[in-house]
């Protein structure tokens, strides 16, 4: 005997394909696997009800294509927008690129011990990156030891010269994010300085 | 979402960066949402060819269109919004240009070989009810239930009112429920 009927066991059925259960013991799976198995028309819905019983995270997932393919994807992409970003190239917007590349690759050095290099030209795997705390001590001076030398024309950056070096921005806590921010605007209110 | 991306600080310098054209910024922008553009036009084109041409394609139109980009949803929707209609594009293309069977492509993908059969099964059931589904109530579900985004975030995405989501979602799982019925009369 189920301890719902039809009705109650329809409303449960779409309720959970879209929130997906909140864990193991989720008595509204429980509840319509009852249903399911007792009631003959709703048995038809097995398939349905397995896919509703499934965490979020496990429905038909697809899988991370993985380093080499973003590596390649990443090239492929450069090469189609390539024109677009010599566009409008001028000092002033070639001068923050470079302090935007400066910073990402200052965060990138000050994991570099611990952090894997994707290949040159390609993106870095977001799901390689490991989560490693960016604090204090681990990171460089203020003025330091990075030379990041003259602004570069943008043109430098096709061939993606930060090396790879760069985490992936998602990887990044928030501190970690808020600090890259910071080392940002620094960086190019620094370069702006000195090419005044 | 599929993956995490960068907190609303970080995405606005980066948004702001990339408009200036700044590529090192439309880079992180990439590489912080590359997967859950990817898994989106997977899931709605079957095959990882198709997925990576739209994928390509997604962000191409979004370096493009940065300068038209409001900030008014997160951009992680206004790239799914982009990646579907890339998509949608791609799927009138495929039924211009031949009669290959859409339920049969998306019933195709991602299928894992290591899958124990009977779940195998279910799911190839499941993914060809779904493929079935009309072209709105498809996007609902497979946005809703596969890519686990919520309601709002659907809503935004296809450019509908949280209401008429959540009409589509109902109408597609009454749909799906009388075509698994189906299917049983069949096996």
């Amino acid at each position: 005997m189920s301890r719902i009927d039809c009705e109650r066991f329809s409303t449960l059925l779409a309720e959970l394909l879209a929130e997906a259960p909140s864990g193991p013991s989720d008595p509204r799976a429980e509840a319509i696997r009852e249903h399911a198995r007792a009631c003959p028309a709703c048995a038809e819905s097995a398939d349905l009800v397995a896919l509703a019983v499934t965490p979020a995270g496990r429905r038909d997932p697809i899988d991370d294509p993985g380093p080499a393919y973003w590596d390649d994807f990443g090239r492929r992409l450069h090469g189609r927008l390539g024109a677009r970003f010599r566009i409008g190239r001028v000092a002033v917007l070639a001068a923050a690129a470079a302090a935007v590349a400066g910073a990402i690759v200052w965060v990138g050095m000050a994991r570099h011990d611990q952090a894997p290099v994707a290949a040159a030209g390609g993106y870095p795997s977001a799901t390689s990156a490991p989560a490693v705390a960016l604090d204090d001590a681990a990171a460089p001076d203020e003025d330091a030891s990075v030379d990041f030398g003259a602004p570069e024309p943008l043109d430098a950056y096709a061939d993606d010269d930060a090396g790879g070096l760069f985490p992936a921005v998602d990887q990044l806590s928030k501190a970690e994010q808020e600090r890259l921010v910071r080392r940002l605007k620094e960086e190019e209110a620094r370069v702006k300085r000195s090419a005044t | 979402m599929d993956d995490a991306s960068a907190s609303p600080a970080l995405e606005r310098e980066l948004i702001d960066r990339s408009r200036r054209g700044d590529r090192a910024a439309f880079d992180a922008i990439v590489v912080a949402h590359r997967l859950t553009v990817y898994r989106v036009a997977r899931r709605i084109l079957g095959s990882h060819e198709a997925a990576d041409e739209a994928a390509q394609e997604t962000f191409v139109r979004a370096w493009k269109s940065l300068g038209q980009f409001r900030g008014d949803a997160r951009l992680s929707t206004w790239l799914v919004r982009i990646a579907l209609n890339v998509s949608r594009t791609q799927v009138a293309a495929r039924r211009a240009e031949s009669s290959l069977d859409e339920a049969e492509l998306i019933a195709d993908g991602g299928e894992s070989p290591d899958t124990a059969a009977e779940r195998a099964e279910s799911g190839q059931r499941v993914r060809r009810a779904v493929a079935a589904l009309p072209p709105r109530q498809r996007e609902v579900v497979l946005l809703k239930v596969f890519s686990g985004m919520t309601y709002e975030e659907v809503a935004a995405a296809m450019e509908l009112s949280v209401g008429a989501v959540k009409a589509h979602f109902h109408q597609a799982v009454h749909n799906l429920k009388r075509r698994m019925s189906a299917l049983g009369v069949e096996r």
